[in-house]
């Protein structure tokens, strides 16, 4: 199944990723690829293991790898630690981003473009950028000078993420469960965030979901179903309306067969 | 320096004590001489301003406060006090005294801005806010790696009036700040936001006083830092929940990143309470910063050090951002001589962002 | 308070025996020396134990430092009240040490067995240490617990009994008199106390226990523990204390020395109930190597007065502390308690959780210092302490202090006060639980944490003490 899905030439692949956490495995022999601009859905049930793939291939060090190898972009990764590979064009958008007390978000957002020489600009420049996609993602302008996450909301806060990620402009995005929690119209700013994301950075996706709501406004290429720390499905986008009406069962199933 | 000094002892000394050989108490301070001792000359309303840098720093401030500044704000007319410290050539002792008085319902605003080069500055100020009256009161200290502050700050709040205390604590070898607040009136509420960033060698010592008198009163410190090198800082930050202020809410926090192996950092939170129908509290993180913290920011690109530069960083932003419009020539200017270039020109552009018409010196910079 | 909830408190407390600590025996036939401290009363106490000359030196030594020693001016509760000129030092009742309830004379055996000591030892104890005024008058431990070569003994007993050396090298070691005062004055005229000795490896099936009763009037009482728990053994320690109310001053200022090995666990557990005549004025201190951890358990329930926080040195690389406190201070009740820890190692952890209680016009003072050394890379400090205020007369003072000296510790602290809310009260007294019961209730869910960490028969006797404080607060 492996030799058909990774390819020497896309953008990440993952080779027979195993990871530990507290010396529990969660994750046992992952492959995974995705091609540059390409949209891939992770889906799987709660526990599946997928937010642990997210973090691992950002390189999250509570997170322990035991075997396998992550190359990106042609590169290999393995061992670099997680602030390289987010220079290298990786980007998490984090399922409970962290609040960092005393860090205004205007000087956060600064010191992250200034790390990047492709983004350098003017301060005036930079401004107006952040300016531009705080009222694109319908975000006040005094949100720049509170303290990173601390005291914001769920939704407040994958906004935050969304404002990075099209700041940074990423080769890949993978976006962890950035539909939960957010009601109706903090769903709806975020999937035109990802949309301006397709359109303008013209970069690959990983959206990490349970919920097909998200994924009504994204146009997917492919679908992977995770179980049990397995990958136990790929497919095209016709896997999601079948998980829709079905749900994850039959892939449990098979997942306790293999196992 | 040619002037004879001398050693002040008993400066910023908690109302509250514990075990002496932790030597957290209070602190000392070598100050020049008072070669010519003033009589201090203010109005009643000021001298009944409780203060608490301690009897020996006190009476060495008021004797060199030559020229005390008094201002009144009533409601009508607003008179705000803005005193730059340590900024007149070739002076290497600036030591001055502010007062206001907000009648009801007026509107004070206090700025302290000491960013001169002398060698010791030093200020004390006295707040009366009557009835409903509101003040914000903003203190940077931006000073040169050899400079001394000494400040000194008391309040007294009456009915409904409501304070807003902003201090920034960018460098200088060392800093006293001793803030006294008595809430008396019925619903007075003090809040204060203290942000610190030392660097190698450098010392800030910083008690706060604060005694909730009246009914439904509020006092709510946050401080927060960054501890760099072989920085030393102390806070003391006492609230005194008095029998008879029922309804009453105090809370301290403080957050201190710790980012030198050479540092050391001492916090005496104290709350004192002898009234039942009140709520105390008091958090403190001292230390790194988490894991999952960690995690996240090096997701974003950072290694440890940008981490850390950034902490940094954000306390001169904060700064910037909230006094651009008075003094971000000297937060910027501070910023280049003591964090280079591209820190400052990070500054400059914080300013720029929320002081968009104040964009001279931010163009200058970039 | 309202009426008719009043009977049934009553009958709600009639199970709390209230002569429980409360019981003066006769001091007929003691031997009691003179009230004050001198040169003399040192040596002849000194001399009356036929201690080896090193221990009489250091008796000396600690009264000349007591001498010179003042008591800290700017923080504290008030010893005022206490004049050592009317404090005897040393009384006894004479009774040889027994190591069967039968040998002990009929008077103290009844005040231990109200107490329940001996019903104890039978049901859950490994061994049972009785101290009565100056002296111990029993002390025994299992026979299957001696054959693993634990020692437990009276600490003057186990210096003439082979033990010299090893107490030599420990005795005022960890809390030297030159660390307050009151340490100089335990030095001087200490008397009685326990000498525990774990071999490496040994873990003990059940706790020891020793019972500390002050019986005497205007006395002090100045016990000295000291506990070596080798490598990788483990060891549950009990202590109780308790006296009669006089309306004299009495003093306690004891010593506990604890040295935790490598590898091994020590719980101390306490319950303090001396009278409201007492100042308690004690010492307890824990040295902690590699990978060792110390469990401290302290309620503090009586005295007039208590300067106590248990305090632990953990100076080997991932050594641990464990403290939980509880302190209720009710009507003529000054308690400053607390603990200090001292983190000198890499991946050290500490962890601090207490509850104080005031009631009455008490005042119960949290006090505690944290201290990260340098060396201590990676520590790891929690400190949680909470405050409950039960009526506008009392008083709830926290000062912890923090100094931070390592860069990759991570500290984190945190302080409520406050008091029952109206709501809760409200909520159960609609489901017909009247107010006197609900605040009961309240206060005992407060103190669970606590009670939860002690063996059954003493979170029993913790919630009856809760219950009869609560109980004074209305009468």
């Amino acid at each position: 199944m492996s030799d058909t899905l990774n390819h020497s030439n896309a953008l990440l692949d993952v080779r027979d990723l195993s990871i530990s956490v507290e010396d529990a495995e969660i994750l046992h022999h992952v492959d995974l690829s995705v091609d540059a601009g390409q949209c891939l859905v992770l889906m799987g049930p709660n526990g599946a293991g997928k937010t642990t793939l997210g973090h691992a291939i950002m390189g999250d060090v509570a997170y322990t790898r035991d075997g396998g190898t992550i190359t990106f972009d042609g590169e290999d990764l393995t061992d670099l630690s997680a602030d390289k590979r987010a220079l290298a064009g990786i980007f998490l958008s984090y399922q409970a981003p962290v609040e960092i007390p005393g860090v205004p978000l205007y000087s956060f957002l600064r010191t992250i473009c200034q790390k990047r020489p492709e983004l350098k600009m003017s301060a005036r420049q930079f401004r107006q950028r952040v300016r531009e996609l705080a009222a694109e993602l319908d975000m006040d302008q005094s949100y720049l000078t509170r303290e990173l996450n601390v005291g914001f909301s769920g939704g407040e806060k994958k906004k935050v993420e969304m404002l990075q990620l099209l700041l940074l402009q990423p080769k890949l995005a993978i976006l962890d469960e950035t539909d939960s929690g957010l009601d109706v119209d903090a769903l709806t700013i975020v999937s035109k965030g990802i949309e301006t994301y397709r359109r303008e950075c013209k970069g690959a996706l990983i959206i990490i979901t349970h919920n097909t709501r998200i994924l009504e406004r994204v146009e997917v290429d492919r679908v992977a179903v995770m179980v049990d720390g397995r990958i136990v499905e790929h497919g095209g986008p016709s896997l999601i309306t079948d998980i829709d009406e079905r749900g994850f069962e039959a892939y449990e199933a098979r997942s306790s067969e293999e196992a | 320096m040619s002037a004879q000094t001398k050693v002040l002892t008993g400066v910023d000394a908690a109302r509250a004590q514990t075990w002496n050989w932790l030597a957290i108490n209070e602190t000392s301070l070598e100050v020049p001489c008072v070669e010519a001792p003033v009589a201090l000359d203010l109005p009643r309303w000021a001298r009944d301003v409780r203060l608490i840098a301690g009897a020996e720093a006190q009476s060495w401030l008021d004797e060199l406060s030559a020229e005390p500044i008094v201002g009144v704000s009533t409601a009508e007319e607003a008179h705000p006090v803005l005193a730059f410290l340590g900024d007149v050539e070739g002076e290497d002792l600036d030591v001055s005294a502010a007062s206001l008085l907000a009648e009801e319902n007026a509107k004070g605003d206090v700025t302290i801005i000491a960013s001169g080069a002398a060698r010791t500055t030093a200020n004390t100020c006295r707040l009366s806010l009557k009835e409903g009256a509101k003040a914000t009161v903003d203190i940077l200290v931006a000073r040169p790696e050899d400079a001394t502050h000494v400040q000194s700050f008391g309040a007294t709040l009456a009915e409904d009036a409501s304070l807003a205390l902003r201090i920034w604590i960018l460098g200088a070898a060392k800093t006293t700040l001793a803030i006294a607040c008595d809430l008396e009136g019925a619903r007075s509420r003090f809040t204060s936001e203290l942000r610190y960033l030392a660097g190698s060698e450098e010392t800030i010592d910083i008690t706060y006083d604060v005694r909730q008198l009246g009914r439904g009163t509020e006092a709510e410190i946050n401080a927060s830092g960054v501890l760099e090198g072989s920085a030393e800082k102390t806070l003391r930050a006492s609230i005194d929940l008095v029998r008879g202020c029922k309804g009453s809410k105090g809370s301290e926090t403080e957050t201190v990143l710790v980012a030198g192996d050479g540092v050391r950092n001492k916090t005496l939170p104290v709350i004192l309470c002898s009234e039942d129908d009140v709520q105390g509290d008091h958090g403190a993180t001292i230390g790194s910063l988490s894991p999952e913290q960690m995690g996240f920011l090096s997701s974003r690109g950072l290694s440890e050090a940008d981490i850390v530069a950034l902490a940094g960083q954000a306390i001169i932003d904060d700064a910037a951002s909230a006094l651009g419009d008075v003094a971000l020539a000297e937060i910027v200017g501070w910023t280049r001589a003591a964090r280079g270039p591209e820190a400052s020109a990070q500054a400059a552009d914080a300013g720029a962002l929320m002081h968009g018409t104040l964009c001279d010196v931010a163009e200058e910079e970039a | 308070m309202s009426e008719p909830s009043a009977p049934k408190r009553r009958s709600e407390v009639a199970d709390v025996d209230r002569s429980l600590y409360d019981f003066v025996k006769s001091e007929e036939g003691y031997e009691r020396f003179d009230d004050g401290l001198s040169e003399e009363i040192v040596r002849e106490i000194s001399a009356k134990k036929d201690e080896p000359k090193w221990m009489l030196d250091l008796r000396l030594r600690s009264l000349e430092i007591y001498e010179r020693t003042p008591m800290p001016a700017n923080w504290g509760p008030s010893i005022e009240g206490l004049d050592m000129a009317h404090i005897s030092t040393y009384v006894t009742s004479g009774a040889d040490q027994a190591t069967s309830w039968e040998d002990v004379p009929d008077d103290i055996k009844d005040t231990f067995e109200r107490l329940g000591i001996p019903e104890a030892e039978r049901t859950s104890l490994a061994g049972v240490g009785a101290q009565y005024d100056s002296e111990l008058v029993y002390h025994n431990m299992r026979e299957e617990v001696a054959e693993l070569g634990v020692v437990y003994s009276g600490i003057e007993e186990a210096l003439h009994d082979g033990w010299e050396n090893v107490i030599r090298e420990h005795f005022m070691k960890l809390v030297p008199p030159t660390d307050h005062k009151f340490a100089a004055l335990h030095g001087a005229v200490w008397s009685g106390g326990s000498f525990v000795y774990v071999p490496a490896g040994v873990t003990l099936p059940y706790p020891l226990q020793s019972y500390f009763r002050l019986n005497a009037a205007g006395a002090g009482q100045f016990e000295h523990t000291l506990i070596i728990v080798e490598p990788g053994a483990d060891l549950h320690f009990i202590e109780g204390c308790s006296a009669p109310k006089y309306n004299v001053a009495n003093l306690h200022a004891g010593c506990v020395e604890l040295f935790v090995g490598k590898g091994a666990r020590l719980r101390y557990s306490t319950i303090e109930n001396w009278s409201k005549n007492m100042y308690n004025l004690n010492t307890k201190r824990a040295r902690v190597e590699e990978d060792g951890a110390i469990e401290w358990v302290s309620g503090s329930f009586g005295s007039h007065v208590s300067y106590l926080y248990p305090s632990s040195l953990l100076m080997g690389a991932r050594s641990s502390c464990e403290f939980t406190g509880i302190t209720f201070a009710g009507a003529g009740q000054d308690l400053d308690t607390g603990c200090k820890v001292h983190l000198a190692a890499p991946d050290t952890r500490a962890s601090v959780a207490t509850k104080s209680i005031s009631k009455g016009g008490g005042v119960s003072t949290f006090r505690s210092s944290v201290v990260v050394a340098p060396k201590a890379e990676r520590a790891k400090v929690s400190v949680s302490c909470q405050s409950l205020m039960l009526d506008d007369e009392s008083r709830s003072d926290t000062i912890p202090a923090m100094d931070v000296r390592s860069a990759s510790a991570q500290v984190g602290h945190e302080a409520t006060i406050g008091r029952i809310s109206d709501d809760t009260i409200a909520y159960l007294m609609s489901r017909g639980i009247s107010e006197d019961e609900a605040r009961t209730m309240v206060v005992n869910g407060f103190a669970e944490p606590i009670s939860k960490e002690l063996p059954l028969e003493y979170a029993v006797e913790m919630n009856n003490l809760i219950k009869l404080e609560m109980e004074g607060a209305i009468g």
